[in-house]
This record gives C-alpha cells, structure tokens and sequence, in this order.
C-alpha cells in the first residue's frame, strides 16, 4: 500500500474518533490508529479501504485486549490517576463528565459485535463495510443496529433514571 | 406486504436497503400506522444513540503511557538518588579526612581569584543577606563549563585547566540544571542520578592515595559537601547542621526549598540573616552545607557569571526574608571565588567585600568544624 498518507488523510479522523469511542481514551485510540495505518503500509493492496482499516483497528483492539488485561488495568489506574490531577472548571464539566460516564457504561453494556457495528455506522460505513470489518453477513447488520441502538438508548436512559433518583433522593 | 422488521426499518432509514426494497418498506409504512410507530421510534433509536455516542468523545487523553515511563521510573529513581547521595556522603567525610581541610586553604589563590568589588577577605565584621550556592555534584557535565562562562562573565572563576576546571564545569552544569523546570527536572532525575554515581568514584579515588592528587581529593569532598548537603539521610549532615548551628555568627536558622536549590538561612548576627542557596539536582529532604562553595546574595546577579545568575534567577522566589531585599538591588557586593573544589563559588550581601570576605571565612571555619566534628562521630 503506498498510498498511505492518502488513507490517513482520509480515514484517520473517523478511526480515531470510533477507536476513541470503543476505548474510551484517545491517546490509546491514537496509537491503535497509528498501528492500523501501519498495517496498512505493509498491503499490497486493500479492497475495501474502509472496511479494512476499520476491521484492523478493531482487531488490534481486540487482540490488545484479550492478550494484557493487566495492561489494561494499569492504564485504567494511570486514567485515574490523570483525571485526579485535572482540574476542571466545575459544573458543567461535571454535568459533561457524568454524561460520558453514562454513556461510556451504555456502551460497554453492549454486545462487541453490536457495538462495534453502531460506532462503525457512526462513522459512515456503510451496511457492507461493516458486515465486512465485522464478518457479518450484509443481511444481519440492520438487525445488529437495531439492537445495538434500542440497547444502547434504553440503557442510557435506565441509567440516567437512576441518576435522577439518586439525586432526588439526595435532595430530600 | 408484512410488517418490516426493526432491523429492516433501521436499514432503511440508514439508506441499506435496495431500490426495491426500499420502495415496498415505504408503500408499507405509509399506510401501516403500527409500522409507522415503529419507524418514529427507530429514528428516536438512531439520533438517541448518535447524541450517547457523542458523549463518549471528551475522552481524556494521556492515559496511554506513551512518554510515561519515565514519570512512573520517578519514585524508584528518588530513592536511588537517595542511597547514591548517602553513599557519597558518606565517602566524602572519609575524604575529608584525608586532608582536605589542608587543600582547602591551599587553594586560597583560587578562591581569591573572584572578587566583586573588593579583593581581601579577610575577616571583618558584616553579618547581613548572603546566599551560598554550592553546586551539585556532576564532574560529567564538565563541557558545559566551557559554555556558561561566558567571556562576559568578567568575574568568572578561574579558567584553571586542572581538576578545577572539570569540577567548575560540574558545577556550572549543576546550576544550569538547576534553573530547568520541576517537571523537566524530574525527567532528569535519573540523569542527574547517574552523574552523582560517576562523580562518586572520583570522590572516593583519593581516599586510598590522597597524596596522588591533593586538588581533587579536595575537589571531590567539596562537591559532595554540596550533595551530602541535600541528603537529608545523612548522618553527617545532621552532624554538620547541629555544629554548624552552633557557631557563632553563622547560625542557620531556617530553610526552604527553591525549584533546583536547597536555601538555608543563616543568623550571621542577631537580626541579620543570610540566604545560603545551594544548586540541588536532587532535591532531598533536609539540606546542611558542608561542602558548600558558592556564596551570593540573590541581589546583584547581573554581576555574576552566566551559571550562576541561571541560579540565581532560580532561586530569586526564595528571597522572603525581610533581611532579603530581593533581587538586583543596588548596594549588594559580591564576591566570587572557586573553592578547593573548583566550584564557583559567590557570595553577596549588603557588605562590604571585605566584609563578605570575613563572612565566607566564617562559614568556611564553621563547616571545617562541622565537618571535622562529623568525621569523629563517624569513626
């Protein structure tokens, strides 16, 4: 693939945003992005750009994941250790940050394969990219996003009922 | 038709489907008002969980270990710091012993060389603002030397060639890092480490054979009477600081830490009070200036060399002793040499030279006393 810097201008964004999304920190998403267009150095050729970056990442991903959980757990720590150490303009932020929590749970309350295929679709593949990124056949990814949305939306919004309680119930 | 499934629905509202299929879906839907429930809340499925996703992209940053290792490395290098610190401590009251004191006044021309104002210094009366910065141990950083003294640094020390110039060079290093920020310093605490580790062995060589090669010997101790000096582990050092207190006219009476400095206050008469600021690399606990060369007032640094005004700007947030009128006031002397150990060493205040003059002498017999006192508890 000599055409890398082409795929990097053209993809790097979504990945890192969809790697972003399914890890949950940036840098990491980053470096998973870094890695995946560096795969993609390494093919003679790709079919389906997209499909293909987007499978690798997850790849990469899933294999980082299964092979260091104590990595994981290590970098979970030093996130804690980082958010300890930012200081952050209070209640909106806080607002916001309770906002990505939720949706961070909502999303890790998914299935991999529904929520790969809903960050997929989030950022633009289409039905067959993703069937192909996820080895789907291309007739189950409408149902792999319904599911994934309606699960992902009612979760949310059990979590953010119980917030509401939790509150109300401070409050009184 | 039938009812369309919800993936089907998502599907075409996410434009999947094909042109047949899409077109029976909405021939449906138009006239199915269950479908068309099912359709209203498949669109409220994908802008609801578009708006979820969205959330998830403030995601901090940083958590990667990327450039990390070495933040993390940092405690652990702390402590070996430490332990390299105690240990050439340690080595220097053995060195010390072997004549060093002798080299010390045996280098007096050095340490003359460097004069503000005023070329004697001989003892008089001046108690008043003085700030000693001996620079830390570093013998590797010798090349800097060459750099930092500046030919502007009219006063610079000595350009002996010699052992001196390597120990000025270490401590020019010294102090440049110094002025480095807290975080780069940190990074640099394993490098700085490792200069104490290299400086070490120098500092031990006369030991064996103190004849072999007198300047150094005496070199090596001073440069860790700077070190030994921000060991707060160190016996001696405590030794030092409880003599030290107890001589007259140099009594510290307080100190502080400055980013890249050790600064100990010193009642030099009643009243009167000096800032004795010393270059730590490392900074440790409690700091006692054995071996200490520089001496200067935070005032009257445009006077100074190039290595030591970076010290001094360092240190300038330390001046808050009311005995302390800042930074380049004028009225200030100053006074530089090199000590036995090639360090340059500068000393200001509101004095005379002279006057200054005496106060280094003092501070120079009240740690020769420390440090012969220590020598003896640790026999």
């Amino acid at each position: 693939m000599t055409d890398v810097e082409r795929l990097f201008r053209t993809y790097n964004a979504a990945l890192v945003r969809y790697l972003t999304r399914r890890l949950g920190d940036r840098d990491w998403a980053e470096e998973v992005a870094q890695e995946t267009f560096v795969r993609a150095l390494r093919q003679t050729s790709i079919q389906n750009e997209r499909a293909w970056l987007f499978a690798v990442a997850t790849n990469l991903v899933r294999d980082e994941a299964r092979k260091d959980m104590r990595r994981r757990k290590h970098l979970a720590l030093l996130a804690e250790q980082e958010r300890d150490e930012m200081v952050e303009p209070a209640e909106t932020t806080l607002e916001r940050a309770q906002e990505a929590a939720m949706a961070r749970k909502a999303v890790d309350a998914l299935a991999e394969r529904d929520r790969l295929a809903l960050l997929m679709r989030e950022e633009g593949l289409d039905y067959s990219e993703i069937a192909e990124a996820l080895e789907l056949s291309p007739g189950s990814v409408g149902t792999t996003l319904s599911r994934a949305r309606r699960r992902l939306v009612e979760s949310y919004e059990a979590l953010q009922k119980s917030q509401e309680e939790r509150e109300k119930n401070a409050a009184s | 038709m039938q009812h369309p499934d919800e993936g089907t629905i998502h599907a075409w509202l996410d434009g999947a489907l094909t042109a047949d299929e899409a077109v029976g879906v909405e021939a449906h839907v138009k006239q199915c008002a269950q479908c068309q429930a099912a359709v209203a809340e498949a669109r409220g499925f994908i802008a609801a969980s578009s708006r979820i996703l969205t959330a998830l992209d403030n995601a901090p940053r940083g958590v990667i270990p990327v450039t990390q290792p070495k933040r993390r490395a940092a405690p652990w290098v702390w402590r070996v710091a430490a332990t390299i610190l105690v240990v050439a401590a340690g080595t220097l009251v053995v060195v010390r012993r072997t004549g060093v004191n002798q080299s010390l006044s045996a280098n007096a021309p050095f340490q003359a060389v460097q004069r503000t104002n005023d070329s004697s210094r001989n003892p008089e009366s001046a108690p008043s603002t003085i700030v000693l910065s001996p620079a830390s141990p570093a013998s590797r950083v010798a090349p800097l030397n060459q750099r930092t003294q500046s030919p502007k640094d009219s006063r610079a020390v000595p350009r002996a060639s010699s052992p001196m110039a390597a120990n000025e060079a270490a401590e020019a290093g010294a102090v440049r890092s110094g002025l480095r920020t807290d975080r780069q310093q940190n990074n640099k605490i394993a490098a700085v480490a490792e200069n104490a580790r290299i400086a070490q062995p120098s500092a031990t060589a006369p030991s064996p054979a103190p004849a072999m090669a007198p300047t150094l010997s005496a070199a090596a101790p001073q440069r860790f009477g700077g070190g030994m000096g921000k060991t707060a582990t160190g016996a001696a050092s405590a030794a030092d600081m409880a003599i030290a207190a107890e001589q007259p006219g140099v009594r510290p009476v307080g100190n502080r830490r400055a980013i890249g400095q050790k600064i100990t206050l010193y009642e030099v008469a009643p009243g009167d009070t000096v800032e004795l600021a010393e270059p730590t690399q490392l900074q440790l606990e409690s700091v006692v200036v054995t071996g200490m060369s520089t001496m200067r007032t935070t005032t009257g640094q445009e006077n100074v060399p190039a290595a030591s005004r970076a010290a001094a700007k360092v240190m300038a947030p330390s001046a808050d002793t009311s005995a302390l009128p800042a930074t380049s006031v004028a009225g200030v002397n100053t006074i530089s040499w090199t000590d036995s150990a090639g360090r340059l060493i500068k000393l200001s205040g509101r004095h005379t030279t002279s006057e200054l003059a005496q106060i280094r002498q003092r501070i120079e017999q009240s740690r020769a006393a420390a440090r012969a006192d220590s020598l003896k508890k640790n026999r």
